[in-house]
């Protein structure tokens, strides 16, 4: 992402760069989320798609975490963004933005996961897996490897059920602090504890092998 | 086994969006627009549609009240139409714009 470049040196601390991008005017021209909502109001197409490439990367941690990488989550980031156009000169700020669009996100992303379920009572879905391709400068193994990873941790989200995941979305993957994923998920901060730490239990065991590996 | 590794491990594998992501969104908001203009048209006459509905219902009790006539059938007092006869077919009023009425 091209904001996230830019953006680096201005993050609020406490969270991985893609997902704390509340940012102010610079002198090197870098817009606010405000200056950019207004001129977004005002039809500027430039100015949303800034705000669609500040945030993707966390709306993508939401919808990818929830229901896995596919044509699915891409369309579900996609209408995340649609619906916070539509609902543009309603937004008044009294949440971060970054907080308002996980909401959309988390909400839109249980939608499509009830969606999936009732089609799969139907018809045995087909496993949408991560093509293997290797990124560059990686080995044919490495990309098994990688591959091969990143199917038993998706594995290992699919089985968690919807709540635990939705934390474990927001607070380890996301990077929420818990009372920000207590306000996306409209729930206690107790509760977000105590399901994080039965989510983690669950994970921690089924990935075991690769947490080994990386020590 | 330490929080931060298994975050790691969770985080490096949910990759982001394809690229284009932002040239999809945005293509999508482009026509959305269209859908818009045409979602507040349809709206605004459905916000319309039962005054209008209501006012027709009155026009039309207005009309069967006033000019049902004897031979009338339901449909053309409804409508307010006048009964068609020969008699009353050659008994049309030709008007003149220049001179008024030049004959019946």
């Amino acid at each position: 992402m091209d904001g996230g470049d830019r953006l680096s040196n201005r993050q609020v601390a406490n969270g991985p760069p893609n997902t704390r991008a509340k940012t102010v005017r610079t002198l090197d021209g870098v817009d606010s989320d405000t200056d950019l909502l207004a001129r977004a109001r005002n039809g500027d197409a430039h100015a949303f798609r800034h705000l669609v490439e500040r945030y993707q990367d966390g709306v993508a941690a939401v919808v990818v975490g929830m229901l896995g990488p596919g044509p699915d989550a891409d369309d579900v980031g996609q209408e995340t963004f649609v619906r916070f156009y539509r609902s543009i000169d309603r937004f008044r700020g009294e949440a971060a933005l970054r907080t308002y669009l996980t909401r959309i996100a988390m909400n839109l992303s249980l939608n499509e996961l009830k969606r999936r379920k009732r089609r799969e009572r139907r018809v045995l879905r087909i496993h949408e897996g991560t093509p293997e391709f290797a990124a560059p400068g990686e080995g044919p193994d490495e990309a098994v490897d990688r591959a091969d990873r990143a199917r038993a941790v998706r594995e290992a989200i699919d089985r968690l059920d919807e709540k635990h995941r939705a934390v474990v979305t927001l607070r380890m993957i996301q990077g929420l602090s818990t009372k920000e994923t207590a306000e996306a998920l409209g729930v206690p901060e107790g509760t977000v504890l105590s399901r994080l730490a039965r989510g983690r239990q669950k994970l921690e065991g089924e990935l075991k092998p690769w947490l080994n590996d990386d020590e | 086994m330490s929080d931060d590794a298994l975050e790691e491990l969770l985080r490096s594998s949910v990759p982001g969006f394809d690229a284009g992501f932002a040239d999809r969104v945005v293509e999508r908001v482009e026509g959305l627009s269209v859908d818009e203009t045409a979602r507040a048209v349809s709206g605004y006459f459905r916000r319309w549609a039962p005054l209008a509905l209501a006012a027709s219902l009155v026009l039309a009790a207005f009309n069967v009240v006033t000019t049902s006539q004897d031979g009338q059938s339901t449909f053309d007092a409804v409508l307010g139409l006048e009964p068609v006869s020969v008699q009353s077919a050659y008994a049309i009023t030709v008007l003149d714009a220049d001179n008024g009425e030049v004959g019946r």
